[in-house]
């Protein structure tokens, strides 16, 4: 197939241009209350040619490989049509030669039969179904191969190889019209072991949906909370991450100003980073444009160090590629993104964090989040309050907001602990992409919780 | 796919459906006030369920030169597939529609987006305006084997618009999007949204406590989404959904009238037939706050012993279908938005929602911090509010509607009017 791909670069009429080709083969089962929704394999392949013409961008998808030259020539004349007066370069690209294989370490997904698979959720299924309370459940497995297939005018060659697999674990409980969920999901790239041995986790799931019934709302206000690894990671990723990402900066000088290095933005224990963690939901070892992903430090003791970049916005701000442009699938162009988003772990223990706080929550697992820019909105799945430094009761609708800078600033206390995390990460039409975040237990005071 | 469905007969299949969808789009984008990307995207594929010994197998394919392997793979699949609770349908006709359609060439796409940005980012300096504007073509099969064979092209168009950036309230972000079967005219959007970002350069204050609260079109969306999760068959089958049980009841105040229509003359969701090739047809979802039908694709339906409403849509040839809205259209009342806004003495009205989508959704609960919203007082509006949060549920809320806009705009594929609350939850952080 590659002879096609090759082809199509020798078709381009521009500056530059890189074809990616992929293969996805998938398997899902999924259960919805006592019912399978789906057992099935799928298989989907498809590539697309992006040509780069002075900072005009063309962009054209294929689905059959020897279709690729025509894609070729379509993207570079909307890339020369895109250009009008513009003079933009990409940075530079490495001319790698790469096969890289998946990185499993355990069972290969894609060697254990559909059956073992369907049991498994099945059983997962049942756990949760045996506690009184639940009325639905979504369990689901997923698994993924992905072969990627990346050349370039710049002389690249790079086939990378992944393999992810997921458990979700969903729970939900009702009594009259009152109905909640617990989510959980376990997920990397090491190995069919990774959706293993959660039934623990299945029936904590349950438990909770139903303890969260009768659990009061909580009372809206100021707290100072603690926010799990979960919340923690999805909080850096949301408020801090996506400002990171160089599309948003290259061309706004407000916000080049505000996100200026040298900048503080925290206390000297916060260290932020975005790196390459082999086996992690994230990973990759090349981006989407050929570049091999490298460990940024966003924040260091406090202080802005960095960006996250594609070639494009790297040549814009002068500065170097950092790995970080990926597209879902072959059929959008890269845009600047994630890879592993971390709060580097301090040196309180859990204790310590609660110590001292009169009223505050201690905020479990992320049901969700949003940013639009300086302003964030986070929801629980669940949380307790925190009483002259005890944890007490139960409460529900945890909805917490603020200002990133100011509450960046906030975090006065960072854990000794970590934990990663997978994530679905949504940017433009482009979602989900997987996402790692990685973060201790955290606390911030002055956090704005919305509620009753 | 008719040698799919040979292929299917040849392995012992009696009961299939062979789903087709070939999707070409077009999108212009601007990125940051500068032409960004041209794109010429085309998927096509097929998805494919089988009836098998009483299961369900199902299977997609981008490719259709191997008809036998994707036959095998979806036989293979109802091995451990679901019950098959329902048949599929068959050709009863269906609606005519006419979309309106027209030319949207690239170049003039490109000349508009180079207007929007010119007309938004003069509002404020430094604003940073982003602006799409797309041409689709969908084009969809259907054949199944009761005899089934539809088939139906439609235009759309997409056009998005967006201004984003630090003003001296904070940042500012504004904008909208129309989803519509005929060629988008981008004025009343880009005057809107200048207006509304003028406005917000002024800050206004209010306390925190029960508060009137308008809600905007764009912010109605979560009562929509809202109301789609508990609609959707699956969950009232499941049990999760708080409507479970409701239907001819009221489950929401009297000013609330709510309709799908998937025959609308130009709202993107317009179709002949879903996606499973139920007729489409135009029904009522709540009426004067009572519950007149959920969302059933031929699964629900057939599990709650009720008929398909045509509501069966698939995101993608990818993934099976599912019940949702087509277009989703709630009636105005009588008084215009400058009236409704008048009448308040105390309270907010709101556009833009950050995490609106967080809370319990299937309970009709919201909880939202407002991206872009104003103080009324005394009638009039005096600021930007900032560093808001306004929480509520829907049902419950809705008993407390005071008046609903005669305007609608529209959202997406939705038509939806400003709504004015009584006594929703408010909290402001005091600076």
């Amino acid at each position: 197939m590659k002879e096609f791909l090759k082809k199509a670069l020798e078709k381009v009429d521009a500056e530059y241009a890189d074809v990616r080709l992929e293969e996805r083969l998938s398997t899902v089962v999924h259960m919805m209350g006592p019912e399978t929704e789906e057992a099935s394999e799928k298989r989907v392949l498809g590539g697309s040619v992006r040509a780069f013409h002075r900072g005009g961008i063309g962009f054209a998808t294929f689905s059959r490989p020897e279709d690729a030259p025509r894609a070729a020539e379509e993207a570079s004349r909307l890339a020369r049509l895109a250009s009008e007066g513009k003079s933009e370069r990409l940075a530079p690209g490495v001319p790698v030669e790469d096969i890289v294989p998946p990185e499993i370490k355990g069972r290969d997904p894609r060697t254990v039969p559909l059956e073992e698979k369907a049991e498994l959720v099945r059983s997962y299924n049942d756990i949760m179904l045996g506690v009184k309370g639940v009325v639905t459940t979504n369990t689901a497995y997923n698994d993924l191969f992905l072969r990627r297939v990346f050349l370039s005018t710049d002389g690249a060659d790079i086939t990378e190889e992944r393999i992810y697999a997921r458990i979700v674990l969903s729970a939900t409980a009702a009594d009259g019209s009152t109905v909640q969920s617990r989510h959980m999901a376990f997920a990397d790239q090491m190995g069919y072991e990774t959706v293993l041995n959660r039934e623990g986790k299945a029936e904590e799931a349950a438990k909770d949906a139903v303890a969260l019934l009768s659990a009061p709302k909580v009372q809206g206000g100021l707290y100072t909370v603690i926010l799990d690894p979960i919340m923690a990671g999805v909080f850096v990723h949301e408020a801090f991450g996506h400002l990171s990402e160089a599309d948003h900066l290259s061309r706004d000088k407000k916000m080049q100003e505000i996100m200026k290095p040298g900048q503080v933005f925290g206390i000297p224990e916060l260290n932020i980073t975005d790196k390459p963690i082999p086996g992690q939901w994230g990973y990759y070892k090349y981006d989407d444009e050929g570049t091999e992903k490298k460990t940024v430090y966003l924040v260091k003791e406090g202080v802005l160090t960095g960006r996250l970049h594609s070639r494009h916005t790297a040549a814009l701000m002068g500065e170097e590629p950092t790995g970080n442009a990926r597209a879902i699938d072959y059929s959008f162009p890269p845009i600047v993104r994630m890879s592993a988003t971390c709060i580097e772990p301090g040196d309180k223990g859990f204790q310590e964090l609660l110590e001292g706080i009169d009223k505050g929550i201690y905020v479990v697992s992320a049901l969700g989040g949003m940013t639009e820019l300086e302003m964030f909105t986070f929801s629980a799945q669940k949380a307790y309050m925190i009483e002259r430094g005890e944890i007490k009761g139960l409460v529900r609708d945890v909805v917490l907001s603020g200002n990133v800078f100011e509450t960046l600033k906030n975090i006065e206390g960072i854990g000794k602990d970590t934990l990663f995390w997978a994530g679905g990460c949504g940017k433009g039409m482009q979602n989900p992409l997987p996402v790692t975040t990685a973060a201790p237990h955290i606390r911030i005071k002055n956090v704005l919780v919305g509620g009753v | 796919m008719e040698r799919i469905a040979d292929e299917l007969k040849k392995l012992g299949v009696s009961e299939f459906e062979i789903f087709y969808e070939e999707r070409r789009e077009q999108p212009v984008s601007f990125e940051q006030n500068v032409l960004q990307n041209l794109e010429s995207k085309t998927e096509a594929g097929v998805g494919v369920r089988v009836v098998k010994d009483g299961r369900i197998g199902f299977t997609v394919s981008s490719d259709m030169r191997d008809p036998k392997a994707i036959a095998e793979s979806a036989v293979a699949s109802a091995k451990l597939g679901p019950e098959a609770a329902f048949s599929f349908p068959e050709n009863k006709g269906f609606p005519a529609i006419s979309y309106e359609g027209g030319d949207w060439p690239t170049t003039e796409r490109l000349s508009l987006g180079k207007e929007v940005v010119g007309e938004l980012s003069s509002v404020v300096p430094g604003l940073m305006v982003g602006f799409t504007a797309s041409v689709i073509t969908l084009k969809c099969r259907i054949i199944n084997s009761s005899g089934l064979d539809a088939s139906y092209e439609k235009p759309f168009y997409l056009l998005a618009a967006h201004a984003s950036g630090m003003t001296e309230t904070g940042y500012l972000s504004d904008g909208g999007f129309a989803y519509l079967t005929k060629v988008p005219d981008p004025q009343e959007l880009i005057n809107r949204t200048k207006e509304r970002m003028k406005r917000a350069l002024t800050l206004g204050r209010i306390g925190s406590g029960r508060k009137r609260v308008i809600l905007a079109p764009q912010a109605m969306i979560l009562m929509v989404e809202s109301l789609e999760m508990g609609l959707s068959g699956k969950s009232v089958v499941k049990g999760s959904s708080p409507l479970r049980d409701k239907l001819g009841e009221r489950i929401m105040g009297d000013k609330v009238d709510i309709w799908d229509d998937p025959l609308h003359p130009y709202l993107a969701g317009s179709r002949p037939f879903d996606d499973e090739g139920i007729p489409s047809r135009p029904r009522p979802i709540v009426e004067a706050g009572v519950l007149r039908s959920y969302n059933l694709d031929l699964w629900s339906a057939a599990k709650l012993g009720q008929e398909p409403t045509g509501s069966s849509s698939r995101n993608s040839y990818k993934q099976l279908p599912r019940a949702e809205f087509t277009n989703l259209l709630m009636n105005g009342g009588t008084e215009s938005l400058d009236d409704i806004i008048r009448s308040v003495d105390e309270g907010i009205i709101v556009y833009d929602t950050i995490g609106g989508g967080q809370s319990n959704m299937m309970a009709g609960d919201f909880s939202f911090n407002v991206g872009l919203g104003f103080v009324i007082s005394r009638g009039e509006i005096i600021g930007r509010v900032k560093d808001a949060m306004v929480a509520g549920n829907f049902y419950a809320d809705s008993h407390n509607i005071i008046s609903v806009s005669k305007e609608r705009e529209p959202y997406g594929p939705t038509l939806l009017p400003y709504v004015l609350f009584d006594g929703l939850s408010v909290s402001v952080k005091e600076q």
